[in-house]
């Protein structure tokens, strides 16, 4: 039986204004979140999304706290597969955790009117 | 599990373009290095744009058509987004690539958005890219 690389999957959805912060989880302490594809869907209005880890020692979904994984963004109505792969070209990856890190979606929108949205995100831990 | 991949770098940055035509500076080449773009990212919220990754010829450093080679482009509609695969999914050798020359201290690498419009244009961009030494 064939083993996946990114055998787990986070997920989920919401409205979103002009920004806002998901959390996807705290990083397990002494590993870290290996990113391998992304989808993401916009229902009315364009949004961007950026997987964000936190650096180290933060925890907190700001800016200020975390460094860019990768962004893309979607155009109204539309859906996004993003490869964070690329067959071994990539390694998208996370901070390795010590226990307060945590992975974020950062949604960025022009529009503040609420717009639906969402996300799946194949990853396994390293 | 070790791993490496071949593109181990991100650079990322927005803009808004009032003009036709904007330079806008992605990186300082490192003295001794030269940079492999592997995968570009791009948004356009208002207006179709084009985005030119070029990199300076040997010595230069403005941002010019004159001073630059153009290592790949991608347009973007307004509100949308576009993925730049330089590495052309590993069909292209690396000795064919598209890639910046050796730096000796000045060159750069730059993104030269165009507009049909003089209308403001707010943009995001990231660049997956490696260093290399020879």
């Amino acid at each position: 039986m064939p083993v996946a690389l990114f055998d787990q999957l986070f997920q989920g959805s919401g409205n979103v204004g002009t920004l806002g912060y998901v959390d996807l989880g705290i990083i397990p302490t002494g590993k870290r979140f290996w990113i391998g594809k992304a989808s993401y869907y916009a229902q009315t209005k364009q949004i961007a999304f950026e997987l964000r880890t936190n650096s180290a020692g933060n925890s907190a979904g700001s800016d200020a706290a975390t460094t860019l994984i990768d962004a893309a963004s979607v155009k109204a109505g539309a859906t996004l597969n993003k490869d964070l792969y690329q067959r071994g070209r990539l390694h998208k990856v996370s901070i390795f955790g010590t226990g307060v890190e945590r992975l974020w979606l950062k949604l960025k929108a022009k529009s503040a009117t609420q717009g639906y949205y969402e996300y799946s995100i194949d990853y396994t831990t390293e | 599990m070790a791993f490496e991949a071949i593109f181990d770098k991100i650079i990322s940055g927005t803009g808004t373009t009032t003009v036709k035509e904007d330079w806008y500076e992605v990186m300082l080449i490192p003295t001794g290095k030269k940079v492999w773009p592997g995968f570009g990212s791009f948004t356009s919220w208002d207006k179709q744009l084009s985005f030119e990754l070029r990199a300076n010829k040997p010595g230069q450093s403005a941002g010019t058509l004159v001073a630059t080679d153009k290592l790949d482009m991608v347009g973007v509609s307004a509100g949308a987004y576009a993925l730049m695969d330089i590495f052309k999914s590993g069909l292209v050798s690396q000795k064919t690539a598209p890639m910046t020359a050796l730096s000796t201290g000045v060159e750069k690498l730059w993104l030269r958005v165009v507009g049909s419009t003089n209308a403001a244009g707010v943009f995001d961009w990231q660049l997956d890219y490696s260093e290399l030494t020879e």
